[in-house]
């Protein structure tokens, strides 16, 4: 899993920028490029990046030193496929800069707009500079796929897609991440992912980042200043190229791809760590299968007893995975090894896994909080009192937890809020909710609005600020709000079954692929 | 005479043929309609700037196109970890007078399972539905953005 920094603290002026206020909407609008870059360079760069203030219609001042890494490093391996399906490497490319952008083809604005910077970057630069694009929807982007997309790629592209445990290796290792999110419209899903793009000098060395928004001219300065200074050799650590899979090196008998596809594995209490396995480049769909998963701490050391994972194929779903309910002690990097016996032959592997601070959310493996969440009948039937949706989906308010708590229901609780958006991930909860409450009759779905607020003449006002937010009382009571994950880190989703009990929670951006895969867990038992 | 007959003839002409394309008085502007190029069976996104030329406001609800499977409203956004996603919108507010720019990495007509390549160069037809206004029909031209 890859990093997931600062989300607790998402950045004041995103947040007022997506109020929901519609002059803010216009102004977002109407300044959207510099604002996005503003906003997200202050989130992601170091201090001294671009301020708000550079959201005025001229570009802002270009500070190449804000893009470049403090510590360049030896740039993570590529080792996929490219459209003529032929093996690729990031070590075939030395000898030239390379820009590295993960994003899919089905995505019609985010990737083209920056493959389309990437390309202007490119030319302004003269020659020699390639780009790689990385597909993190394997799925849709086959080869045959890429080779009808390249055509509209601009010249020195090369595409690559791989298996899913390819790329989720991939892109973990970059610290890529990425969700697949349902729209509820058969095969029309849309992936979320990080759309930052990555210069890999022609010495194989990560030198820079560009946030999503960055300017062609941007780019192009840096990749000048990097192509004019060679670092010395120091710093370019073992080259990518020689290197193996991870799951390799202790291979007994048959190396195993493990990827880690939970959107979030929190720390403390034992919680669900969701894996796919692939062995040779073919997933191990096997529902028979219960591999034996062992945690161990940075120098290898085992932590804790080795658990069963259980294997869950959700319905309509090809690919099996296996959840292992691992007690992580703390939060940050850990590894999982993963054994497995198949047909007689025993494999093995292991993924890299990041811990979240839960702090005071709910624990898993706890009792759900007894508070009732108000529905429809509960306020009189005024839809504006329960959610701030302009288009609700009424599914989502006919229960509260605690009628299903009282009832023995599984329940998913979706506390997000579509108009007072405090982080660009808020509405998004809602939406897969819409998603999976067709997919699981059973299973209450349940929207909380997170937000103190008064309906006056049948328009959400939210009580005091969007800077500092009062939380609704049961939202208060699943112990969101507090360090590190403050009022303003939302959404929030808590799954929990039939005996009452927490059995997964995510913040920020989940997928639908994990939540379908969790409740499908429950709800057949386990 | 004759000349004036015919001045006002083709002005009321003109104005038949405006309101034909809005479908009902005071439709909002639409300018600058472009849509990016894709494959056939891929998606694409189109952009444009709408105007609210009367004094009530008005909110795109819906689009469509004869050249593609399906076309939602969405949004694109970014959060603090640089995690861009996009969702569907039910509606784009347009206010009485205001403008509202659909561009880039905010909100765009997502255009989805073309039915044919959409070339550089070539038009992609665009039905807008306005809560008020009714139907507006656009050409959005295909290019790179």
């Amino acid at each position: 899993m890859a990093q997931r920094p600062a989300v607790s603290q998402p950045d004041d002026d995103a947040a007022r920028v997506l109020d929901g206020g519609f002059w803010l909407v216009v102004a977002m609008a109407a300044a959207c490029g510099v604002l996005v870059l503003a906003t997200i360079a202050r989130g992601v760069l170091a201090p001294g990046a671009a301020s708000p203030q550079a959201a005025a219609p001229s570009a802002p001042p270009l500070d190449a030193a804000s893009f470049l890494y403090p510590t360049p490093r030896s740039a993570p391996p590529i080792e996929l496929t490219d459209p003529d399906a032929k093996a690729f490497t990031l070590g075939s490319t030395r000898g030239a800069p390379v820009l590295v952008f993960f994003g899919y083809t089905h995505c019609p604005d985010v990737c083209p707009a920056t493959i389309g910077t990437m390309g202007l970057a490119m030319d302004a630069f003269g020659t020699g500079v390639r780009a790689v694009f990385v597909t993190v929807d394997p799925e849709r982007d086959t080869t045959t796929w890429l080779k009808e997309y390249v055509r509209f790629l601009p010249a020195g592209f090369t595409a690559l897609t791989g298996t899913d445990a390819e790329i989720r290796t991939t892109a973990d290792a970059w610290g890529v991440r990425y969700a697949r999110v349902e729209t509820g419209v058969p095969g029309a899903y849309s992936m979320s992912h990080s759309a930052e793009v990555y210069l890999v000098d022609a010495d194989g060395v990560l030198r820079a980042r560009f946030p999503f928004g960055t300017e062609a001219e941007a780019m192009t300065a840096v990749l000048r200043k990097v192509v004019a200074t060679t670092l010395p050799v120091a710093a370019a650590t073992a080259p990518p190229t020689s290197s193996t899979p991870p799951a390799a090196s202790a291979a007994p008998v048959g190396a195993m791809d493990v990827a880690v596809v939970s959107s979030a594995v929190w720390a403390r209490s034992p919680g669900p760590v969701i894996l796919t396995l692939s062995a040779a480049g073919s997933p191990l769909n096997d529902p028979a299968l219960h591999p034996t998963v062992q945690l161990e701490g940075p120098s290898g050391d085992a932590v804790g007893g080795p658990v069963v994972a259980t294997p869950v194929q959700p319905p309509g779903v090809d690919t099996v995975s296996y959840v292992a309910s691992v007690a992580i002690p703390a939060s940050g990097d850990w590894r999982i090894e993963v054994a497995a016996t198949r047909e007689g032959t025993a494999f093995a592997g292991s993924a890299a896994v990041t811990a979240l601070d839960p702090g005071t959310t709910a624990p898993l493996g706890g009792p759900a909080p007894g508070v009732r969440t108000p529905t429809l009948d509960d306020v009189g039937g005024n839809a504006r009192a329960v959610t701030t949706d302009p288009a609700p989906d009424l599914r989502l308010s006919q229960r509260s937890t605690a009628d299903a708590l009282a009832a023995g229901q599984a329940f998913v609780l979706v506390i997000d809020s579509t108009k007072f958006r405090v982080s660009p991930a808020c509405g998004r909860a809602i939406v897969m909710a819409r998603y999976l409450v067709d997919r699981w009759r059973d299973v209450g779905f349940i929207h909380l609005e997170p937000y103190r607020y008064s309906v006056v003449t049948d328009t959400p006002v939210l009580d005091g600020s969007l800077d500092n937010p009062t939380l609704t009382e049961p939202a208060a009571a699943w112990g969101i709000g507090g360090a590190p994950w403050g009022t303003r880190s939302m959404p929030w989703v808590f799954v929990v079954d039939g005996h009452g009990i927490v059995r997964a929670k995510y913040q920020g951006v989940m997928g639908s692929a994990d939540v379908d895969v969790i409740v499908s867990l429950i709800e057949q038992g386990g | 005479m004759r000349a004036r007959l015919l001045l006002l003839s083709v002005a009321i002409a003109a104005a038949v043929l405006q309101a034909g394309c809005s479908g009902s008085n005071g439709a909002p502007a639409i300018s600058g309609a472009w849509a990016r190029p894709g494959p056939a069976g891929g998606n694409s996104a189109a952009y444009l700037t709408i105007a609210g030329t009367t004094g009530q406001a008005d909110a795109l609800i819906s689009a469509s196109s004869p050249g593609a499977g399906m076309v939602q409203l969405h949004e694109a956004t970014t959060d603090a970890s640089g995690v861009t996603g996009m969702h569907e919108v039910p509606r784009i507010d347009v206010p009485a007078g205001g403008t509202v720019q659909l561009a880039p990495g905010g909100f765009h007509l997502m255009v989805m399972n073309l039915t044919s390549e959409l070339a550089i160069g070539s038009k992609l037809e665009l039905e807008l539905v306005f809560e008020h206004a009714g139907k507006v029909v656009v050409q959005a031209e295909i290019k790179q953005g």
